[in-house]
């Protein structure tokens, strides 16, 4: 993984104080109020990036950002296999948002074709198709950032129960920022109520997360969020978020 | 690339030499045309429809920029200013005037080219795959033994008068790119228990009986090559018919013995061959596998490649479609595109070939592949100068991104050209290319291929759809066929059914539309292609669409 090497110690603890102080900072906030303490770039991060599947809660997100500046970059990963539903939703919040800036990032056609002329990946080997069309992509896509912004909450899965509202991603040396780290089930519903946010055309049949259509399954009642994604695999997440021992909070550096 | 030796220079000097005299015989009229005939059709030189047509040999479809200068000077100075780019990797110059020739052969004589044995009934220019040496799918690179294939066939004194002309290609990847199996014979390369083999596939065939090859040897040892090449032609040169120029293909040798019969009587003569070969094919292999060895890379970075991508959309449908992976991580291989919508499919300009020429020259490690496709390749480039390629191509007209599309078709010559055809092929070509321009993207993947006679020079046999013109009480008629596929990738090779009667030029058009209308409705979904679909379905569905409007009349 290109983006572990050349990355130097000090930087990387020089992040961590930034972490520690921002942590400190946003402490009792609400979600909305600590994006809007992130994105004043005057403190924290000055270049950050939302990033956003567009999926079922992706809208939460969005809106509050922009509320606070529509202009602001927001990667979303084309793999090239999403749903056509997520492709349309990305066009209807888009509009509802007017968000200005979305950069649809893809693997370049050389590479994918080199790894995966066949596009059987998916079913062969997921986490290197992952790996292929999100996680290489989204190394790149932000290496002009010096932070990401993501949806993503401790409730909703698992191997999520540890993040923090303020990150250091050691693997590509940035900040990582989850203002929702700490909301609920019922606090996204809520929200979405609250500002008459436009649905995934997806969420009502049973899929409260969306990937890829080869690898998203609908989840049955009792099940938990995100067993519908890789049903048939031992993965729960596509490495974006949680490259093993390389996501950390300041404490564990 | 192959550099010649000082015996291969003097042997094609000396050949120009023998057909000057015999040139200047002719035009003395010491010589009469049937005295001259067969002694220019072994220097390439064709009598065609409207005047003398020169082919010349690009051994494996390989070229310098050198050599492809020199075409371009040839079509300057002694064509109309093009030349015309063959399935089987050649190119020909259809104007020159007989009294040029020699001259012609000189100036190719200059570049280490010439025109031997692209006509007569003898063993022709060994074809393979375009990407050789540069794919990331390959054994090994096929053209070191397809050197050696040419260096034994020419000028072989039992070779010279076989039944009728033979037709050899070779791939190095078992996703075939050569079309092995509609050649007189077919190799593939395979690893055989850590050793490079071959499967041999022997009679497969266009033509008016097209046969996809059968195999004769499943795992022939590379040191046998030469041997048993030479023993199935020494088996076809005397069991081959000679009474009838249609039945005289080695494909009619085998069907009509059998291939296990062919078979025997090859092996029974393979051991007394290969004992006169005393072994040297591995050294003379070991020796020419230096001369077919990768270029020096240049480590140069990917950037200006991958931000081009987000910035240019046109740069990243051509890399999509035109731009293929290599056996280097951080090079790439690029087909241009000779199927520009409303060109004549393989023609090339003179200005266009020292386009080419030049951008092998600065970014291409020197070298140019041409594919059996008609289109030409630069099969080392780094990514990193893509950018500054693509500019260079699209100045030169040459950056259409059309290659696996509609419009990336084969053509004969046909009427407009060629004294055998029955039907003009080209014009199709041409009106299918700007008629499906908009739509091709959409349609996807998709082989046409025309021929003006059944002779089908131009694969219709092997063409998901084909198309065949034939004259019908004068006038011009084209029938469909459908079900064909050249091999490599998801569908085998299979010779197409004809779908019933044939269409008029005027029908023609709206009976493809009514066939690819079809093809959009009834695909499972987008990744689905016309040839796979018809595998999955048959071809009753397209014939019910083809012959619609009879019915209802």
């Amino acid at each position: 993984m290109s983006s572990i090497s050349g990355i130097n110690q000090q930087h990387l603890n020089a992040l961590s104080v930034t972490a520690d102080r921002l942590n400190t900072e946003v402490s009792g906030l609400s979600a909305e109020a600590m994006l809007s303490h992130i994105l004043s770039r005057t403190l924290g991060p000055t270049n950050p990036s939302v990033v956003s599947s567009f999926g079922a809660d992706s809208a939460v997100l969005l809106h509050m950002m922009s509320k606070i500046d529509p202009a602001l970059p927001v990667i979303f990963l084309d793999t090239g296999f999403h749903f056509s539903e997520t492709l349309r939703y990305r066009e209807t919040l888009q509009r509802h948002l007017g968000l200005t800036s979305i950069r649809v990032a893809a693997v370049d056609p050389l590479t994918a074709k080199r790894i995966d002329s066949g596009r059987q990946l998916h079913i062969t080997s997921p986490d290197a198709c992952c790996e292929l069309r999100k996680v290489s992509v989204l190394d790149r896509y932000l290496r002009m950032n010096d932070a990401w912004i993501t949806g993503q909450r401790r409730s909703q899965s698992v191997t999520r129960t540890n993040i923090h509202r303020i990150e250091v991603d050691r693997a590509r040396a940035k900040l990582k920022i989850n203002p929702l780290a700490d909301w609920t089930d019922h606090d996204i519903e809520a929200y979405k109520v609250a500002n008459a946010l436009p649905a995934h055309p997806l969420a009502k049949q049973g899929y409260p997360s969306i990937g890829c259509w080869p690898c998203t399954t609908p989840v049955r009642a009792g099940e938990h969020a995100r067993a519908g994604r890789w049903r048939a695999e031992q993965k729960l997440e596509c490495g974006l978020h949680n490259r093993s021992d390389i996501i950390a909070t300041s404490s564990h550096l | 690339m192959y550099a010649y030796s000082e015996f291969d220079r003097a042997f094609v000097r000396d050949r120009v030499e023998q057909f000057r005299e015999q040139l200047d015989r002719r035009l003395s009229g010491a010589l009469t045309e049937d005295e001259f005939k067969p002694l220019r059709l072994m220097n390439g030189v064709y009598l065609q429809l409207h005047a003398y047509m020169l082919r010349v040999a690009i051994p494996y479809g390989t070229l310098s920029s050198d050599q492809m200068r020199m075409l371009a000077y040839i079509a300057d100075r002694w064509d109309r200013g093009y030349g015309h780019f063959t399935t089987r990797q050649n190119i020909q110059f259809n104007w020159p005037r007989l009294i040029d020739t020699a001259d012609i052969l000189s100036a190719l004589a200059d570049v280490d080219m010439h025109a031997i044995q692209t006509s007569g009934n003898t063993i022709r220019n060994v074809t393979t795959d375009q990407f050789a040496g540069a794919a990331l799918d390959e054994i090994a690179d096929p053209r070191p033994y397809a050197e050696l294939i040419r260096q034994w066939s020419t000028d072989h004194p039992e070779f010279q008068f076989l039944p009728r002309k033979f037709k050899i290609a070779i791939t190095g990847s078992a996703d075939d790119r050569a079309v092995i199996r509609a050649h007189d014979i077919g190799l593939q390369l395979i690893d055989h228990q850590g050793k490079h083999a071959f499967r041999v596939f022997v009679g497969g065939g266009l033509g008016r009986t097209p046969v996809i090859g059968q195999e004769l040897h499943p795992a022939l040892p590379e040191g046998d090559l030469l041997p048993y090449l030479e023993a199935i032609l020494s088996v076809y040169n005397m069991a081959g018919r000679r009474d009838n120029k249609y039945k005289a293909r080695i494909k009619i040798t085998v069907a009509a013995m059998g291939v296990e019969a062919f078979r025997t009587k090859v092996e029974s003569v393979f051991p007394s061959i290969k004992a006169g070969f005393n072994n040297q094919v591995m050294t003379m292999l070991d020796g020419l596998r230096h001369q077919f060895s990768p270029p020096e890379y240049d480590e140069k970075s990917r950037e200006p490649y991958l931000e081009l991508l987000d910035t240019d959309i046109d740069f990243k449908i051509w890399i999509e479609r035109n731009v293929s992976p290599h056996k280097h991580p951080s090079y790439a291989s690029v087909s241009i595109s000779l199927k520009g919508h409303g060109e004549t499919p393989g023609d090339a300009t003179s200005e266009q070939m020292r386009a080419m020429a030049d951008v092998a020259q600065t970014f291409g490690h020197d070298e140019l592949r041409v594919s059996h496709e008609q289109n030409v390749v630069l099969p080392h480039v780094a990514q990193g100068d893509l950018p500054e390629i693509f500019r260079r191509l699209q100045k030169a007209k040459l950056a259409v991104a059309n290659i696996g599309l509609l419009s990336d078709i084969i053509a004969c010559p046909g009427m407009d050209y060629c004294a055998l055809a029955t039907a003009r092929s080209i014009p199709v070509a041409q009106e299918i290319a700007l008629r499906y321009a908009s739509r091709e993207a959409e349609i996807g993947f998709m082989k046409i291929k025309i021929s003006g006679c059944i002779n089908a020079c131009g694969h219709h046999h092997v063409g998901h759809i084909g198309i065949l013109g034939l004259d019908k009480a004068g006038v011009e008629n084209y029938q469909i066929t459908l079900g064909g596929s050249a091999g490599g990738g998801a569908v085998d090779a299979a010779i197409g059914v004809k779908m019933g009667r044939g269409f008029s030029a005027e029908e023609l058009m709206p009976a493809l539309d009514r066939l690819i209308d079809a093809y959009l409705l009834l695909r499972a979904d987008v990744t689905e292609t016309f040839a796979e679909l018809v595998v999955r379905m048959g071809t009753q569905p397209f014939k019910e669409a083809l012959f619609v409007v009879d019915k209802r009349d």
